[in-house]
């Protein structure tokens, strides 16, 4: 009697235990998967909320070309080292006199963002989102003799910035390029 | 004789097994429960982000000026209506436009000195670095005067809310996006 107790070999507790086994890396595996999933969501967020920031940085200095087309043509001849009183004369090497004072761009796209033109609504924390014209250059500059226009390409250069209060990110920062074709009548 | 071959379960071991099981099964199921619940809520979080694109997207460029600003300063339902339903969530958004006025959108412009352009050979600048004077300040209202009151800076604001179909609306399901738009005319 003695002896075949000593034999007896249960499946029960293996059994279980390897099932329970199972169902923990099951349930921990769920846990990761949302944790993940939801962490995504909050990227894409941020994604978004940067991404329209930067877009809002290129619609100001897009009002500001529009405004002041003259003084943005001017700041690029100077920026390539030609007179602004004068302009690109046909045939001209692009950069040619290599003496360029970008100043004029710098000043002209300084005031392009939420520090200097804040947020009109006071309810909106200005720590949620925030943009600038982070660069403005010319790409490439020339005059039409036939109908007396310098034409230049521009490239703007934004940065949008977004802050969540949740899922402890950082905050997410997105550069935006757009490239703008001005003219002005020589 | 049949008594020694017997090999299988014992009592003890069903009842241990049936309360290990007991102990990890149940805390399991609360546990499947809670990320079904969060896995839907994750979904709706998501679809509430792209309804959300959209209608930014709508506000920022494809809306006309009028149509933005009428109702600036307070809040106006979105596009897609109320209670807009995807797969059994609902949504619901409204968004707010701030106007800038053209008068405090006062602009720094590049100011050239002058002097004789006829000075400057082939067209080259004879003195690049002291072309400059201090820049300018400009307001809108002064480059548009015969349209001074019209709008042409914007902040828009959006907010999403969403539900489960078991859910209310609430402040914690909510997303926000800030933008600004400019009214680039013709002119």
């Amino acid at each position: 009697m003695t002896r075949n107790k000593q034999n007896r070999t249960g499946l029960a507790l293996p059994l279980v235990l390897t099932f329970v086994v199972c169902i923990m890396v099951f349930a921990s595996a769920l846990v990761y998967f949302r944790k993940e999933s939801k962490q995504q969501n909050l990227s894409n967020l941020h994604f978004l909320q940067a991404n329209f920031m930067a877009q809002s940085a290129i619609q100001m200095m897009l009002l500001k070309l529009s405004a002041f087309p003259q003084e943005a043509c001017d700041a690029g001849v100077l920026s390539l080292g030609y007179c602004p009183f004068r302009g690109i004369i046909a045939g001209s090497n692009l950069n040619a006199a290599g003496t360029g004072n970008p100043q004029a761009l710098k000043e002209f796209f300084s005031d392009c963002n939420t520090t200097k033109f804040p947020w009109k609504a006071t309810s909106i924390d200005s720590s949620t989102g925030k943009f600038a014209v982070t660069d403005f250059k010319v790409i490439s500059a020339f005059t039409n003799p036939g109908e007396r226009q310098l034409v230049i390409s521009a490239q703007i250069k934004a940065l949008g910035e977004a802050t969540l209060n949740r899922g402890k990110m950082e905050t997410r920062k997105e550069e935006m390029i757009k490239t703008v074709k001005l003219t002005r009548e020589n | 004789m049949t008594d020694h071959k017997r090999k299988g379960i014992t009592l003890t071991e069903i009842m241990l097994a049936v309360a290990i099981l007991g102990f990890i099964i149940l805390p399991i199921f609360g546990l499947l429960n809670y990320t079904n619940r969060g896995t839907r809520e994750q979904d709706a979080e998501g679809i509430a982000a792209n309804l959300a694109k959209e209608e930014m997207n709508r506000l920022m460029f494809v809306i006309s000026r009028d149509n933005l600003l009428s109702g600036a300063g307070s809040a106006q339902a979105w596009s897609f209506g109320a209670d807009y339903e995807v797969k059994g969530n609902k949504f619901t958004g409204e968004y707010t436009v701030f106007p800038f006025n053209n008068t405090e959108l006062a602009f720094a412009i590049p100011a050239f000195k002058f002097h004789d352009p006829m000075g400057c050979n082939n067209g080259i600048e004879a003195n690049a670095a002291g072309a400059l004077e201090a820049p300018k300040t400009m307001t809108l209202a002064e480059v548009y005067p015969d349209s001074a009151d019209k709008c042409r800076l914007a902040d828009i604001r959006l907010v999403v809310r969403w539900r489960l179909p078991s859910g209310e609306y609430n402040d914690i399901s909510q997303l926000q996006l800030l933008a600004r738009r400019a009214f680039l005319d013709k002119e």
